[in-house]
């Protein structure tokens, strides 16, 4: 079955062929006021002072938002100590105007047995784009460059060498897509806390603890998975390690024995280059010579 | 325009899509529920909504109905791992047991990965977001599960009339 086939074949599964028709609003909008917005827009007319419960809610809110710009001012001030080390992490996780280029290698091991994935990225912002050349353990390589102005998303991959997929997003990112993205935003939320200063392979780092909201290690074999680690260096405090441990199912199923899964991923490569024609073109999808240009379908 | 106004135009457009969503994946009964859940998210968040909505709402829909969550069957780099969107959801209702149990058989990521495309009729760019991965992991996870699932279907018997419910660990 090829793979135009196997995606047809879905579609006719489909078990709720077109949308249905939503539920009536009318229901929703009293909630409305019930529920605090997550900025200033007064969340229901003032007619009527708010319940306790929500006043309290809304006090423990305020109170904890001038919480965060205190400590965030503490951090971002200058000196020595543990919080300054978010602080500059936070600064080193953040692109400037330059292009970032990364190299990252994650290794997951389940049951002894270890596959890797290489990815290289570059990134630049206003306009904001993004190339990434990812090469998972089957060996094939996949590219794709994004640009939000003009709005262009192209992909090539080993798979089908002579074409180049042109895909058509709905509209530019709005947020910044990298995987240090994802990291820096740990930082901003508090869910990354500094273990302390050791060295990794020779090179001194500070050892951070990642401890996301979202959710919490299982257990396994009677013990609590540790929290995923995080490595930055000592000096450029640009991250250099990730380490995670879960729980999976052998061969990516969703059933069957729970084996432990290590993953690393080691960023070789962590480097911003001046905005120039040289570093500009890293940020463009590669020649493919041959390769027929089509429209995702 | 308020915007209570902005928010009564978005639920017009997309409410529906969502119900759909979740119809798609769980008990129809509680589809309705998800909905509302999903709008009181967006309503909070109004100011965050990015350009293009719908792959934001799918993407709350699919943390709503990740109640239960399946951290088990977590697959993929570490640092999607991290990512706030990376919740897995509950499992499809398909009328063709032999398709039922093949994606069934399948990870998370690569099933919802295959029905974003093919059921909700997303491009890789919004499936992405829906999953909150980037672009390129989300091409190579398709890929993997397209591959997944015509082995897994080959290795199966011709399909029945039968309803599967995929149930979730």
């Amino acid at each position: 079955m090829s793979n135009s086939e196997l995606i047809e074949y879905l579609r006719r599964s489909n078990p709720v062929v077109s949308d249905p028709p939503a539920p009536a609003i009318a229901q929703l909008l009293p909630r409305l006021d019930q529920t605090a917005r997550s900025f200033g827009d007064a969340v229901a007319p003032p007619t009527s002072r708010a319940p306790r419960a929500t006043r309290v809610r809304i006090a423990v809110a305020c109170a904890a938002a001038v919480l965060a710009v205190v400590v965030f001012a503490v951090l971002g001030s200058s000196g020595g100590g543990t919080p300054n080390v978010l602080a500059d992490v936070y600064r080193a996780l953040s692109p400037g105007s330059g292009v970032l280029h990364m190299v990252e290698v994650t290794e997951q091991t389940v049951a002894g047995k270890t596959s890797t994935t290489r990815e290289e990225i570059w990134t630049a912002q206003s306009p904001r784009r993004l190339r990434s050349i990812t090469t998972p353990a089957d060996g094939k390589t996949y590219e794709m460059a994004f640009a939000s102005s003009p709005l262009e998303d192209r992909r090539w991959s080993e798979e089908e060498p002579n074409v180049i997929l042109h895909g058509t997003p709905a509209g530019a990112l709005t947020h910044e897509a990298s995987p240090v993205s994802v990291l820096r935003e740990l930082v901003r939320k508090g869910e990354m806390t500094v273990a302390g200063k050791t060295t990794l392979e020779g090179r001194a780092v500070w050892q951070l603890t990642v401890h996301p909201s979202n959710y919490t290690q299982p257990a396994f074999d009677g013990k609590q998975l540790p929290d995923p680690t995080m490595y930055v260096d000592a000096v450029t405090f640009a991250p250099v390690e990730l380490v995670s441990e879960s729980l999976t199912h052998a061969n990516g199923q969703i059933s069957g024995a729970l084996e432990l899964e290590t993953a690393t991923t080691r960023y070789e490569t962590y480097e911003e280059a001046p905005k120039d024609a040289h570093s500009e073109s890293f940020l463009k999808l590669a020649e493919h010579p041959g390769a027929v240009e089509k429209n995702e379908p | 325009m308020t915007s209570r106004e902005l928010f009564e135009g978005l639920y017009e457009q997309h409410a529906g899509a969502v119900k759909g969503y979740a119809m798609r994946r769980a008990d129809p009964a509680r589809a309705e529920d998800v909905v509302a859940e999903v709008f009181l998210v967006a309503w909070r968040r109004l100011d965050e909504l990015p350009a293009e909505p719908r792959p934001w709402l799918f993407g709350v829909a699919r943390r709503v109905l990740a109640n239960e969550r399946r951290r088990a069957a977590r697959q993929g780099a570490a640092i999607d791992r991290l990512s706030p969107s990376a919740e897995p959801a509950e499992g499809p209702l398909v009328g063709d047991q032999a398709l039922g149990e093949a994606l069934a058989n399948l990870s998370d990521t690569d099933r919802e990965a295959l029905l974003l495309i093919a059921w909700e009729g997303l491009k890789h760019r919004d499936a992405a977001r829906v999953l909150g991965i980037r672009e390129a992991t989300f091409t190579v996870r398709l890929h993997r599960a397209k591959r997944r699932l015509a082995r897994a279907l080959e290795s199966r018997a011709p399909a029945t009339a039968s309803t599967t419910r995929l149930e979730t660990p």
